[in-house]
């Protein structure tokens, strides 16, 4: 039997790669980071459940990597693809990361002697991470990598200090990129999203006012293993907030940029406001609202678990403009109070802007070379909503998670299940 | 009636979330009025009530609230025709200075109105570039009182333009901007016909402006003339301009006028020209899209909401510069009628004058 290529090494790609591989079908997981575990590893705690996000992930991530089923490929892309369902010949290329991983233990000594320090995408730019590198600590692989725009000997032919203090031997500065060819029956596309970044909402002051964040970032700063190591701090003094403020529909439910309902916004926000009062008791948070959207199940019930043990205050208004105290940095928000019809102020230390979900950056090109269409968004276009949930517009190749459409990551795990089940129908149907 | 309003201005996508008025700057200083509610109220269908209510005379048309507002409803639109519909109602607002200016733009459709005594001596009208002057000369006359000389915005302008070897040709008339704003739009009409008649005649091939209203009415509110437009500080961009070396120890801050800023998208250009001319314009809090607003607009209910409204912005002026750079004479009169009676330690100056005078 062919195998199914699965592309995304998310929460979506890994659930479609385990159904199928305990299946006893062949998956090749394709994941253009040097690790799996996609947006959700990088979240503090989950939504409804508040479980912490990577302790429920890292185990299937592991299941993953060592499933005899399956091949992880990261730091990988799909570069070409021909045939038709039931026999797709992928040109995958595998980028070099100039370390060994038959011989790289993970143990970190490179990462502390390299000298090269570079703005942190796995923390939202907060920190700064090495030219070689793990994306996080739970990695899978935990087998580094150097990044080699930044890399001083393959960029400079200086320093090489990783390779004389590896142990183990595993650094290779000659290492090449490398074409593989796959043959695969069908292929899952789950390639994840972008967030917006809300720079162009002038009013609200983001890259300007120390103090304002993205939903994202504050994932990473609430987070132990993020820049601040869990621990909410607000400029000039780095002093610990009692007030802080979410505003909702920032950027998103918005005719002049994303027009869609990032559709987990709501609950994230709740989520990130309960998270701060757990850290702290008499942390106050105000949610700013245009419809609180928390439909599925037992969703409302835990807004209002919110209000009644959280000190959350949901306030229905997007606020008009934010302004920063030059001195404290503290933040005033200014919105009109529906009940009064009144502008009011609501000073604050911190402001998380709930940015939507978005296209991923490489959705065009990708789609390009599966010869797949994508939605008037950009999102990948499913056949049809009602009966075809998963099926793209190409035979053979589905989709799941958020490069369909903004979903939260049980949906995102349905979505998953529901193209494994579909993936696997077309491998049974081909014979090897 | 209203409902076509409702209609072509997209109230109906308001989704109440009232950003607009917690943005407004009028909202911001008279707490009773808001564009959230007047376009609610719209939307229930009270049409009588909106029509007779003072209200839709108070706002600034600044443009703030369709700058934030996320559903893309056309408020300036929707309070343009609202106004429109309720003049039919004797509804017609509070004007400024009784009414005088309305007056004036009447005056101006005839073609025997004459103030060109401002022109003499300089160097125009041997081109195929027009320089629209809009109603500068007669602000001369009203706001004598508080030091105005608008006219120095038209010379400033006709040097700037000799310098670059052009002897443009200049015309000075009201384009309409005000009577339309105030829903005056019989009176619109027959300004902006005797107008595009006049230019036309002229064949010319291209219109500079120095007045953002005049430059607004031209490109969005007149039918299309088949020249080209542009505002002085567009044109200045694109030129090779030099600084006369002239400096002087005054920090500059520039106030971005609601008509050139968010009505038109012009925010780089004056900045760059300046700094070609080698001033570092302060940018101050609000600035851009976020601009406040000098307090009154079209000559209409400039009163103590106006007042501070403008107090606000020459604090945010005056703290951080010694001269606040307005592009639309209108701002400059506005604040220096704020001045001629409150202590702010700062200068107006009009972009046209302060670029004519360091240029080479």
């Amino acid at each position: 039997m062919k195998g199914v290529l699965v592309i995304g090494g998310g929460v979506a790609g890994i659930q479609a790669a385990l159904d199928l591989a305990d299946r006893g079908i062949h998956v090749y997981l394709v994941e253009k980071e040097p690790s799996i575990g996609g947006r959700m590893a990088l979240l503090d705690k989950t939504m409804s459940t508040n479980d912490c996000s990577i302790c429920i992930l890292a185990p299937k991530m592991n299941e993953c990597f060592s499933h005899p089923n399956i091949e992880v490929l990261e730091y990988s892309e799909v570069i070409g693809v021909e045939g038709k369902a039931g026999n797709f010949k992928v040109k995958v290329k595998r980028k070099a990361k100039y370390v060994d991983a038959t011989k790289c233990t993970g143990c970190g000594d490179c990462m502390e002697k390299c000298p090269t320090e570079i703005p942190n995408e796995y923390n939202s730019y907060l920190d700064k991470r090495k030219a070689i590198f793990l994306p996080f600590p739970q990695a899978v692989p935990r087998k580094a990598t150097i990044d080699e725009r930044y890399c001083l000997k393959l960029t400079k032919n200086r320093c090489g200090l990783c390779q004389k203090i590896c142990k183990a031997e595993a650094i290779d500065y000659n290492q090449k990129d490398k074409i593989i060819e796959l043959n695969v029956a069908s292929i899952i596309v789950a390639i994840g999203s972008s967030l917006y970044e809300p720079k162009d909402l002038v009013e609200y002051g983001y890259g300007r006012y120390a103090n304002v964040h993205t939903w994202m970032e504050y994932e990473r700063l609430i987070n132990a293993a993020g820049p601040t190591h869990g621990h909410l701090k607000c400029a000039p003094d780095g002093r610990r907030p009692k007030k802080i403020a979410f505003i909702q529909c920032v950027g998103s439910r918005d005719v002049k940029r994303c027009q869609w309902c990032s559709s987990v916004c709501c609950m994230v926000s709740i989520k990130s406001a309960m998270l701060a009062n757990e850290h702290y008791g008499d942390l106050e948070s105000y949610i700013f609202y245009s419809d609180l959207r928390v439909f599925s199940k037992r969703f409302y019930e835990y807004s209002k678990r919110g209000e009644r043990d959280y000190k959350i205050t949901y306030i229905h208004a997007r606020p008009g403009e934010i302004k920063e105290d030059k001195r404290t940095k503290n933040l005033i928000i200014y919105y009109e109070d529906e009940n009064e019809g009144k502008v009011k102020e609501l000073e604050v230390e911190m402001v998380i802007l709930a940015t939507p979900i978005m296209p991923a950056k490489d959705v065009k090109q990708l789609a390009e070379i599966l010869g797949i269409e994508t939605n008037e968004y950009g999102f990948i276009k499913v056949k049809d909503y009602v009966f075809h949930p998963v099926e793209t517009t190409r035979e053979g190749i589905f989709v799941a998670g958020c490069c369909e459409r903004p979903k939260d990551i049980t949906e995102s795990v349905v979505q998953a299940s529901a193209a494994a089940a579909k993936a696997a129908e077309i491998a049974g149907l081909v014979e090897g | 009636m209203l409902d076509k309003i409702i209609n072509e201005s997209k109230a109906y996508y308001c989704v109440e979330c009232r950003k607009c008025s917690s943005a407004c700057p009028v909202t911001r200083v008279y707490g009773k009025f808001s564009p959230a509610s007047i376009v609610e109220r719209a939307l229930i269908g009270i049409d009588d009530e909106i029509l007779k209510s003072l209200d839709i005379w108070k706002c600034l048309s600044c443009g703030i609230c369709e700058e934030v507002c996320p559903s893309g409803v056309e408020f300036l639109n929707f309070i343009r025709k609202t106004r429109n519909l309720a003049r039919k109602e004797n509804n017609v607002g509070i004007y400024a200075h009784e009414g005088i200016f309305e007056s004036l733009q009447k005056l101006m459709l005839s073609n025997e109105f004459n103030a060109s005594e401002w022109l003499q001596g300089l160097d125009v009208g041997e081109d195929d570039t027009l320089y629209f002057a809009g109603c500068l000369p007669f602000y001369d006359i009203i706001f004598k009182d508080i030091g105005i000389k608008s006219t120095n915005i038209g010379i400033s302008t006709i040097k700037i333009l000799n310098s670059a070897g052009i002897k443009p040709a200049v015309m000075q008339s009201c384009c309409g901007h005000d009577a339309l704003w105030n829903g005056n739009v019989k009176l619109f009409k027959e300004l902006a016909k005797k107008n595009v008649k006049e230019i036309k005649e002229m064949k010319i091939k291209r219109i500079i402006f120095s007045c953002p209203e005049c430059y607004r009415t031209f490109k969005f509110d007149y039918p299309k003339l088949d020249v080209e437009m542009m505002h002085i500080s567009e044109f200045l961009e694109k030129e090779e301009i030099e600084w006369n070396g002239k400096e002087d120890e005054k920090t500059y801050t520039y106030h971005d006028s609601c008509r050139l800023g968010r009505h038109l998208g012009i925010y780089d250009e004056p900045r760059n020209v300046l700094k070609k001319v080698g001033i570092e314009v302060k940018e101050m809090e609000h600035n851009r899209e976020m601009a406040l607003c000098c307090g009154t607009s079209a000559w209409m209910c400039c009163d103590w909401k106006a007042e501070e409204m403008r107090k606000e912005r020459l604090k945010e002026a005056s703290d951080i510069a010694d001269v606040l750079i307005t592009s639309c004479p209108k701002c400059q009169i506005h604040f220096r009628c704020t001045l001629s009676h409150e202590g702010h330690d700062i200068d107006v100056k009009d972009f046209a004058e302060v670029v004519a005078e360091r240029i080479k």
